[in-house]
């Protein structure tokens, strides 16, 4: 599956690019492991998702389990839309010929 | 747009992207409840058979295969090893729960065979002696197995 390539401004800077690409291989992700993995603090995490929840691309979820509140993060089809489109434009640059 | 980012940085970013994907790779697994639920089943079973009561034996054989099946079909596909996330189903090798389930099979033989051995040997508990050796195998080579076939899709994707 090829993607049109897309360069996108949002998610290119280095931190949301990461949290862009960890939501691509999975259904959805905890907040919790974003942040470990990224190591950022729950405000700047926070910060970073809501830039991506404002144009669209993630979905922030809450639901209650083992009567603790989680937060759960998925992409959404536009957001994946513009990570593949993304992901082509990278390419792109590195094999303008393999477009 | 994409005429201000350089090569090298287009490169970087995809070496991000591979690195991000490759940490979520490293999440797919099977819970280690599982394998010890598994391999305590296993010798479960055995010390039943030994008892030789066939509603015993009958009944055990029953909610193994009902709760391994209700269990498996949650957990086999390597893709919620932990509660933080969800693997995405096109990441994981589709092959993994076909492959886990051979191998399961594949121990019920040797398990079978160990059992005929123990009792031809004189054995008094041979089902149980046989169990136990398999249940052995699935709490070791359980994890690694699945570990090795996750690396293997990766390398393949």
């Amino acid at each position: 599956m090829s993607s049109q390539p897309q360069f996108d401004e949002l998610i290119h800077p280095a931190t949301r690019l990461s949290i862009v690409a960890l939501l691509a291989s999975a259904d959805w992700i905890d907040f919790a492991f974003v942040r470990d993995r990224l190591n950022l603090s729950d405000s700047a995490l926070s910060k970073q998702f809501a830039t991506l929840e404002g144009a669209g691309y993630i979905s922030i979820e809450r639901p209650l389990e083992d009567r603790r509140r989680r937060v759960r993060v998925r992409l959404t089809p536009v957001g994946r839309k513009a990570f593949d489109g993304h992901v082509a434009a990278l390419r792109a640059v590195i094999d303008p010929a393999g477009t | 747009m994409t005429d201000e980012i350089s090569e090298a940085e287009a490169r970087l970013a995809l070496k991000v992207i591979a690195d991000r994907e490759q940490e979520v790779i490293a999440q797919i697994g099977i819970p280690a409840w599982y394998w010890c639920g598994l391999a305590a089943g296993w010798v479960a079973l055995g010390v039943a058979s030994d008892l030789g009561n066939a509603w015993v034996i009958s009944g055990a054989t029953l909610v193994f295969g009902a709760v391994h099946a209700a269990v498996a079909q949650r957990v086999l596909s390597g893709r919620r090893r932990s509660s933080s996330l969800t693997i995405r189903a096109d990441v994981v090798d589709r092959h993994l729960p076909i492959v886990l389930f051979a191998c399961i099979v594949a121990l019920g033989v040797i398990t079978v065979a160990l059992g005929f051995l123990a009792d031809a040997d004189g054995a008094r508990h041979a089902s149980t002696m046989a169990s136990i050796a398999p249940a052995v195998a699935i709490v070791c080579g359980g994890p690694g197995l699945v570990a090795f076939l996750a690396r293997r899709s990766a390398r393949r994707g």
